[in-house]
């Protein structure tokens, strides 16, 4: 006989337990299916001791199980004793798999043939059960395998494991022991391994133990079955095709919906792309009436979001309109607007009003808001100041804003939005942006709306669109209006170069201008045979606008000195600007005369465009405020460091002594205010700011130690540090030897985690930076990329 | 750049200049109807001076570690640090009136001059140490000086497969005993202790010369082509260390003598200040 429950919870992941729980709770006739032996699959795999974390912390949990940050071992044995306390009716072993039927009388099949019924499904099965595959033609041979149960069952194989990650760079490491083993890196270092791993791999790679191949992909497999390997990879690399005979792939390359299975439920996706979630109604419910999804799958990777909604769940088939957790946070947000309207229709309004957001399901606008700010502004207050370092999104719910230019003044009325510039180059505020009468916008951090770009293609081109059409308003025709822009934007074209590739070499013919939306090139001649880097340009500049007034060939080779987009402007298309515009063509040449004249001493001085390539490869070409040594200087006192130490709570943000040297020129390892810094992109408590006029990057105290941004700086300039005792005061040391020296802080006792520290730039300090200040001889100095030449020649 | 000797255009030195001419002129014309000497009014005025100078001198070491203050940067305080020091030399002997014996007066002096010479070799040392320590380095840091110098040990490892064991044991004591800076002596003379075994007998290994010229000493006699390739490239490797032990000694030497005279600078200055207490009591005492 059939079993028949109210509700089939499918995975016992926190949200599944928590629907379970808040069933069980209502004594509702209910299973929870686990596939596996134990509970929350994905929190079992986390290493021993591991921190789990309960973000996002404004967030209230509503669940009827527990849960707080701690130990991985401490959440999950609490879990445990709430499934006994509440009698959760769970089965494990108990992979679903076939649903068939409708709302009110759906048949689950379950893998050990056993019959299910149910009126409603929560589907809560994350993503983690389903690691992302390999496309490439051939990848579908049985020797390409995405996990690693049993290395021991691997000897004296050539093995290839593909990806760059901690599971790529473990089974690597522990499949070298006996076989012949290489791994794939699409980047040029292991930038998303943990520290461990990282200095792991780095020795194997070191005593060849592995060999790894950088920058490359692979391109295909060939069967080769009368042959001793039963398969060759081809791959891609910078130094053109390799072939390998291989007895195996290993491919880790992170986990995405289990797609097929979920669409044989029924359930539609929006979109081909792996990484897309099924679309969901603001009650969680799937297309399939009966069918919800929460958690990971819905896109909520958060425990606690999964938990909430786990309960939430519940209620909604039950058929109760409680209010989402978050309801009083958002109106909260929305009480200083005085509208008399309920969230939900404020929600829905703000939705309607702004274009940009329309693309967005309920549930992801939602999320959205709690993240952004909502402000009301009297007219004339200053939003943000041209050379601002913020970097926020702004749309305008209401009323107008004007975004002066220099000398003129263009009106964005209601529904647009601006500030999307800053946002995409992570440079400095282009424009000054003042509130017009009764105005009302809405703030959305940056992270959030990066996240938004990368998941909305519609967004993105939204985006993109707008951001060329202002960029060629901006730098060549201010007083024109953008419609008669439009056409000129509409043949403007988005390029993407990567870290060394050429926009155009010297010689070539020009045809086109760019500007650079982000990232940053060096612009280097032919000197004797010899390409000697002269200058460097950052993001929000025009190159190769020589050519096009002159209407000659290219007088210099431009490459981009990390990933770089640029907006190109085709020569005819320039031609109608310049007749649009009176007065450019003048203003180019006089700037076009001073540059050739710039360039050609700087191409005389050989040592100058050494140093600059030099500073390039060390990656300051995105970088915004960095530190140099100047070594002629420079009399190892280290008293930049202890400055350092003593400003900030006794653990210095630099290391003076490592680092590279180039002629006079050395680079501490010290932070250097990325445009695009990749410690922000991964920060669950967003603890990672960007400062305000200064352009800092820091930490904030909200730091929950889980070392993300240490892993993902490439340049090594965080690191994770106890807090320290404060000092004991200068002359009882000095004349009493007591306590400790200057910027020797004892570590605090107690409980006291590590935390991540980096420079800050001494923003919270008076006069500046603390190591220049410290400096004795002069010899560091900060210094943004754009001054470069200036170092050079110090 | 700004080098702490011209630091704005030099606005200490001048000030130092200035100031000196001054004090001289009106040492040459003030008249006492006595000789002149620290006891005349010119002679306190002078005294006073030097003495307000030396204690601010003196502050340099707590400006230098206040890193919260906002009273100019530390790179002007020690241009203005070395050049007002020098002018203390100038106010103290107009002090002095010239006079000197055997006393505790002449004994703070002294000690003065110790602390002032001791700082103009310090102020030569900021100045030209470090461009001859880059010089030295020549485009690399010490840093991956030691790192190549690893990399040229594991590659020696690498080679030592197939060599008679005597000639391994040689080889491997020779990384072994590699010295490298020491106490301040071996610092300073960056003279190279480094040794190696043959046959059991330590022998000197200066420059890797000994462990060179043994491996030539085998390679002349190898009549095996591997062997004698193998040997090649021990010598070559070497070599490359043995050049880099050099730059990192002469670099050692280099640190060792931008920090040594602080090691005098600073107990002599503290060692006047005690002298100055004296001299200032017994004048005040024995008026």
């Amino acid at each position: 006989m059939i079993q028949q429950y109210k509700i089939a919870v499918i995975g016992a992941g926190p949200g599944g337990i928590s629907a379970a729980a808040h069933a069980a709770e209502l004594n509702i006739p209910h299973i929870l299916l686990e596939a596996s032996d134990d509970i929350a699959n994905t929190i079992q795999k986390y290493q021993k001791g591991k921190h789990v974390m309960a973000e996002p912390g404004i967030l209230p949990l509503r669940s009827a199980v527990t849960f707080a940050a701690g130990s991985r071992e401490a959440v999950l044995s609490e879990w445990q004793e709430n499934i006994k306390q509440l009698q959760v009716n769970i089965r494990y072993q108990a992979a679903v798999v076939a649903v068939s039927g409708e709302q009110g009388a759906f048949q689950l099949a379950l893998k050990n043939g056993e019959m299910i019924a149910a009126e409603s499904i929560v589907l809560g099965i994350g993503v983690q059960g389903n690691p992302r595959q390999l496309t490439i033609p051939g990848s579908d041979a049985e020797f390409v395998q995405y996990s690693l149960d049993n290395p021991e069952d691997y000897h004296h194989e050539n093995i290839v494991v593909v990806g760059a990650g901690d599971a790529a760079i473990e089974n690597a490491l522990v499949l070298a022991k006996h076989n012949n083993v290489y791994i794939i890196n699409r980047r040029d270092e292991f930038a998303r391994a943990k520290e461990g791993n990282l200095s792991l791999i780095t020795e194997a790679l070191d005593n060849e133990q592995i060999q790894c191949f950088y920058n490359t992909n692979p391109v295909t497999i060939e069967l080769t079955p009368e042959q001793d390997n039963p398969g060759v990879l081809v791959l891609k690399t910078d130094a053109g095709d390799v072939r390998l005979a291989i007895d195996r792939i290993i491919a880790r390359l992170g986990a995405i919906p289990p797609r097929a299975l979920i669409e044989s439920f029924g359930i539609e996706f929006p979109n081909k792309d792996p990484i897309a979630t099924p679309v969901l109604s603001a009650t969680y419910q799937s297309n399939v009436a009966g069918i919800y999804v929460i958690g990971a799958l819905g896109g909520y990777p958060l425990i606690k979001q999964a938990m909430n909604q786990g309960y939430e769940v519940v209620e909604y088939i039950l058929g109760n309109a409680i209010k989402p957790a978050d309801h009083p946070l958002l109106a909260n947000k929305f009480a200083e607007l005085g509208f008399a309207l309920e969230v939900d229709d404020i929600l829905t309004m703000m939705q309607a009003k702004i274009p940009v957001f329309a693309p967005l399901s309920k549930l992801l606008f939602r999320e959205l808001m709690l993240d952004s700010q909502v402000h009301r502004l009297p007219a004339g207050t200053e939003i943000f100041k041209k050379n601002d370092y913020s970097n926020s999104f702004y749309s305008i719910l209401q009323g107008e804003v004007d975004v002066v230019i220099g000398d003129s003044v263009i009106k964005s009325t209601e529904g647009n939005f601006f500030g999307e510039m800053s946002l995409i180059s992570g440079r400095r505020r282009s424009a000054t942006v003042v509130a017009g009468p009764s105005c009302i916008v809405i703030e959305t951090p940056r992270r959030t709306m990066i996240k938004l770009l990368n998941s909305f293609a519609s967004v993105k081109r939204v985006l993109d669109e707008t951001f060329i059409v202002r960029t060629i308003q901006q730098k060549f025709a201010a007083k024109v209006p953008i419609d008669e822009l439009l056409p000129i934007a509409s043949k403007a074209k988005l390029h993407q170069y990567a870290a060394n590739e050429v926009l155009f070499a010297e010689g070539d013919v020009a045809d086109c201008l760019h500007v650079i939306r982000s990232g940053s090139v060096t612009v280097a001649k032919r000197v004797a045979d010899k390409n000697i880097a002269i200058t460097y340009v950052a993001a929000n500049n025009v190159i190769g606008e020589m050519g096009l007034l002159g209407n000659t060939v290219r007088s210099a080779t431009i490459t981009a000195s990390v990933n770089t987009e640029t907006i190109t402007i085709d020569s005819e298309s320039f031609a109608q600007l310049l007749e649009k515009s009176p007065g450019l063509r003048e203003a180019m040449q006089d700037e076009m005369q001073q540059r050739h004249q710039q360039n050609v001493e700087l191409a005389n001085d050989k040592q100058s465009g050494e140093i600059l390539s030099f500073l390039m490869q060390q990656g300051i070409g995105e970088a915004t405020d960095v530190l140099l040594i100047n070594n002629d200087a420079c009399v190892n006192c280290d008293n930049c460091e202890t400055a350092c130490a003593v400003t900030h709570g006794g653990t210095s943000r630099l290391n003076r002594q490592a680092g590279p040297t180039y002629a006079h020129v050395h680079v501490p390892t010290s932070c250097r205010h990325c445009e695009d810094p990749s410690c922000m992109k991964d920060c669950p408590p967003d603890a990672i700011h960007r400062g305000g006029l200064g352009g800092e990057v820091y930490i904030d105290d909200s730091c929950i130690g889980c070392g993300n941004c240490e892993r993902n700086c490439p340049y090594g300039v965080i690191q994770m540090a106890y807090q320290k005792e404060q000092n004991s005061n200068f002359w009882n040391w000095m004349l009493f030897d007591a306590g400790q020296a200057p910027g020797k802080n004892k570590i605090q006792q107690g409980e006291n985690i590590k935390t991540a520290v980096k420079c800050d730039m001494c923003k919270d300090v008076k006069g500046g930076p603390a190591c220049v200040r410290a400096c004795p001889t002069g010899a560091a100095i900060r210094i943004s990329p754009e001054d470069f030449i200036n170092v050079i020649n110090i | 750049m700004q080098s702490i000797l011209y630091y704005r255009n030099g606005r200490y030195l001048k000030l130092t200049v200035w100031f000196s001419l001054l004090f001289s002129l009106v040492y040459i014309w003030h008249q006492p109807n006595q000789p002149a000497n620290g006891g005349t009014w010119l002679g306190y005025t002078f005294g006073t001076i030097a003495t307000l100078l030396i204690l601010w001198l003196m502050y340099f070491g707590r400006r230098k570690r206040n890193y919260f203050s906002n009273s100019g940067s530390v790179q002007g305080w020690l241009s203005a640090h070395i050049y007002f020091g020098s002018g203390l030399l100038v106010v103290a002997t107009l002090h002095s009136g010239f006079q000197f014996g055997v006393n505790v007066h002449t004994l703070a002096y002294a000690l003065m001059c110790g602390a002032i010479v001791s700082g103009f070799y310090g102020a030569w040392a900021y100045v030209y140490l470090p461009l001859k320590k880059r010089e030295n380095l020549n485009m690399m840091s010490s840093d991956e000086y030691f790192q190549e110098i690893s990399d040229i040990d594991r590659q020696v490892n690498k080679l030592l497969g197939g060599l008679p064991e005597p000639l391994v044991l040689m080889i491997t004591s020779a990384i072994e005993q590699t010295s490298l800076g020491g106490n301040l002596a071996k610092q300073l003379s960056a003279k190279d202790h480094s040794c190696l075994m043959v046959s059991e007998n330590v022998m000197s290994n200066e420059d890797q010369a000994t462990c060179i010229n043994m491996l030539t000493i085998d390679l002349a006699k190898a009549t095996n082509q591997q062997l004698g390739s193998q040997l090649k490239q021990l010598i070559d490797l070497f070599a490359s260390k043995s050049l880099a032990l050099k730059i990192l000694r002469e670099d050692i030497r280099i640190n060792a003598l931008l920090k040594i005279w602080l090691f005098c600078h600073v107990p002599v200055s503290f060692a006047l200040l005690a002298a100055l207490i004296a001299h200032i009591l017994s004048v005040f005492i024995y008026w």
